[in-house]
């Protein structure tokens, strides 16, 4: 798969026909019904605090109008086919006032690329913009305690847990415990 | 102070906000929470006015005057079974158990009225009276956030506590 990030030219190689091509890019009001099959599918509703049964309407409004505090980014597949999907997706909201420094941030993959390049080329994106474009200090993520493999690749990322919420959220019928985890500029950590 | 308060806890009225608006005029109640200085009258008394929907408020009133605030702010959907709970008390009032009056009514609010098992709360880790009265009524330290939030300057950690209702730990 080759990376392509358009908006900062941090192309890996040059496409190659019929190779898939990886690009991060700012989510656009047409990538609605890509993103609508991504939010509702079964595995990332589970493993969100989103309920499933989602109406599309109530979910549109919100990403029709974003807040100027929610930054959405899109990782998108390009197919043999030619076609492109929406495999993941990165939502980092600024906190206001005496908080303005920080950040809470969800990402969500399409399971079949939960591996490879896409989940960290996502990611990394969005932490560009946290600390060379917004400035924040501090990113927060809350993970579900048994998500072992995606807390380990926050903390590749240099994310660290900071707190185990108990009972944080129902999940299938089961009151799950959280981790919430923090990724401090680096250094600043004292 | 040796006297024991006569204190009410109620819940909160719109004509509170002048009260209200003093006790935010408390230079260790703008520290000790997420609220700033310099705060319109204006901003308080529409705050007061018109809480969000999904806010239960209670003050704490001695001689007719409220000197004690708390909100329970409650979660939707897969986390409606829990609540962020933030509270304040004028400077004057602080240690003569008008946070224990108030923790005590928002705890038996939640607990046996809304069914909520799970109040959350954040706390400055140096607020040690604050870290004291929420351990007396069952908060438990989660963990520290590093870096939580500015005050007077510079970053200060806090503690993310909570408790659980009875039937729910283990």
């Amino acid at each position: 798969m080759r990376l392509s990030t358009p908006e900062h030219s941090k192309r890996l190689g040059t496409p190659v026909n019929n190779l898939p091509t990886l690009t991060i890019r700012g989510y656009r009001s047409d990538d609605w019904d890509n993103l609508f099959a991504l939010l509702t599918h079964p595995d990332i509703v589970r493993d969100s605090t989103r309920l499933p049964y989602a109406h599309d309407e109530t979910l549109r409004d919100l990403f029709s109008s974003l807040p100027a505090n929610l930054h959405c980014l899109v990782a998108e597949t390009s197919l043999p086919s030619g076609r492109t999907r929406i495999i993941g997706l990165a939502e980092l909201k600024a906190l206001p006032r005496r908080r303005r420094h920080a950040g809470t941030l969800q990402q969500i993959m399409h399971p079949d690329y939960h591996t490879g390049e896409a989940p960290a080329a996502l990611l990394g994106a969005v932490l560009d913009l946290a600390d060379n474009w917004l400035g924040l200090r501090r990113i927060e993520a809350t993970l579900y305690v048994d998500q072992t493999d995606l807390i380990a690749f926050y903390e590749q990322h240099g994310f660290q847990a900071e707190a185990t919420l108990r009972r944080y959220a129902l999940r299938a019928g089961a009151y799950c415990d959280a981790v919430l985890l923090a990724r401090l500029l680096s250094g600043e950590r004292t | 102070m040796t006297e024991t308060l006569s204190i009410t806890i109620r819940g909160q009225n719109t004509d509170d906000w002048e009260n209200i608006v003093e006790i935010l005029a408390g230079e260790n109640v703008v520290a000790n929470t997420l609220q700033l200085p310099y705060q319109s009258r204006d901003t308080i008394q529409d705050r007061v006015e018109n809480p969000p929907a999904n806010a239960r408020m209670l003050v704490a009133e001695v001689d007719g005057t409220v000197i004690g605030l708390l909100g329970l702010h409650l979660h939707q959907g897969r986390q409606a079974h829990a609540t962020e709970l933030g509270m304040m008390v004028h400077p004057d009032f602080q240690g003569q158990g008008v946070g224990s009056a108030l923790l005590e009514a928002a705890i038996d609010l939640a607990e046996n009225w809304l069914n909520i098992s799970r109040i959350e709360l954040t706390v400055f880790t140096d607020n040690a009276d604050g870290v004291a009265l929420y351990h007396k009524f069952g908060f438990e330290i989660e963990g520290t956030l590093h870096d939580y939030a500015f005050r007077a300057g510079e970053y200060v950690d806090a503690y993310l506590m909570a408790r659980l209702r009875e039937e729910s730990r283990t």
